[in-house]
């Protein structure tokens, strides 16, 4: 943002941006303070967003074009939904294998990784609250593991964990980091804490189906 | 070993298309995932390597990353958040889980803590990488008076 100022002549301006709030300090006493209450995980919003700052340092498109961009850059996907259900369901699949599990582990570890991704999609298009909604994906991403624990030769372990990886705030926990080694402490303090948070519901959430089996006396190698 | 990089580096790929990373840059973010895993895996056959494998892993992919950022002209969580993954300490979070369901509150601990102490040797090993090799690769950011 402070590039984008230098660009557009804008000066003295100060940015403090925080995951739930964004407060920037223009000349004249001109502020802005955006609370945020909606956020996900899209690498291409943060790529185009980066290209147009650079392009706009470079050179200062008209302000209403740089306008349109923006807008066009927040609903950037690169790949239709239906192909994020594939792309859950192949990081599932192949992640299992990394988690201790065999190779006919990959199938249901992909059908949970499909699952969970299906339910998520759905879930955020709702007003729950997002870690209500990562606690019912990751209920939903133990259906296929409870499935296959039954049968010998499975880990149900790997299909689990490879279901509720899709899940995992990877993008929170590394711009925590970040934030903590630029010195934004607040900002790196509350990825942490919302990274916690997910962390805690996913866990919940695929706890009680588990716990419910295994005290039904089911098998769970 | 080899077998388990190639599945991480597929694994990097499949999270980065999953996080709408353009696949022009994917096979980056995958030859990051492998090689970091890799070298954990290579550091995890040490005698007594205990979390050095993870706090490895993650400095390479911090470390390369950065390298890729500069050289694509990108954001380097591009390159990080699919490689990261892998290394996420997801099984020992699921074994405490299980432990604790089990009423083996012991195992629920010693897991989760193993779980806790993994994740702040990943966040070592990125926060080490940015901060060391960052200076070097842009040293323009870092010399500039303010």
């Amino acid at each position: 943002m402070a590039r984008l100022a230098q660009a557009y002549h804008v000066a003295p301006v100060d940015v403090v941006a925080m995951p739930t709030a964004l407060f920037v300090a223009g000349p004249e006493g001109q502020s802005l303070v955006k609370r945020i209450q909606h956020r996900s995980v899209n690498l291409a919003v943060v790529a185009e967003i980066n290209q147009m700052s650079r392009d706009v340092a470079k050179n200062p498109v008209p302000l209403e074009e740089f306008r349109e961009r923006l807008n066009a850059a927040r609903q950037l996907a690169v790949y239709p939904p239906w192909a994020t259900v594939v792309f859950a369901a192949f990081a599932a699949g192949l992640i299992s294998q990394l988690m201790g599990g065999r190779l006919p582990d990959v199938l249901p570890a992909a059908l949970s990784g499909a699952l969970t991704q299906m339910t998520r999609r759905a879930l955020a298009r709702t007003q729950m609250p997002g870690n209500l909604g990562d606690m019912l994906a990751a209920l939903v991403a133990t259906v296929p593991a409870l499935f296959m624990a039954r049968f010998p030769g499975f880990q149900p372990g790997s299909i689990l964990v490879g279901g509720i990886m899709v899940l995992t705030p990877g993008l929170l926990f590394t711009t925590a980091v970040r934030d903590g080694i630029a010195g934004d402490l607040v900002s790196a303090v509350s990825r942490l804490l919302e990274a916690l948070l997910i962390g805690g519901s996913v866990a919940a959430g695929a706890s009680l189906p588990l716990y419910i089996y295994l005290h039904m006396g089911g098998r769970w190698p | 070993m080899i077998e388990q990089a190639v599945f991480a580096g597929l694994t990097t790929m499949a999270f980065g298309f999953l996080y709408q990373v353009r696949a022009s840059l994917l096979w980056i973010s995958g030859v990051i995932g492998a090689v970091a895993w890799g070298t954990s895996l290579g550091i995890h056959l040490l005698p007594g390597a205990g979390l050095l494998g993870d706090f490895a892993g993650a400095f390479v992919v911090g470390g390369l990353a950065e390298g890729a950022a500069l050289w694509k002209k990108k954001p380097v969580t591009i390159f990080v958040v699919p490689a990261i993954i892998s290394f996420v300490p997801g099984y020992l979070v699921y074994e405490s889980m299980v432990a604790f369901l089990k009423n083996n509150f012991n195992g629920g601990l010693h897991f989760g803590l193993s779980a806790m102490f993994a994740a702040a040797a990943l966040g070592l090993g990125l926060a080490l990488a940015t901060a060391l090799l960052r200076p070097l690769l842009r040293p323009h950011h870092f010399l500039n008076p303010r």
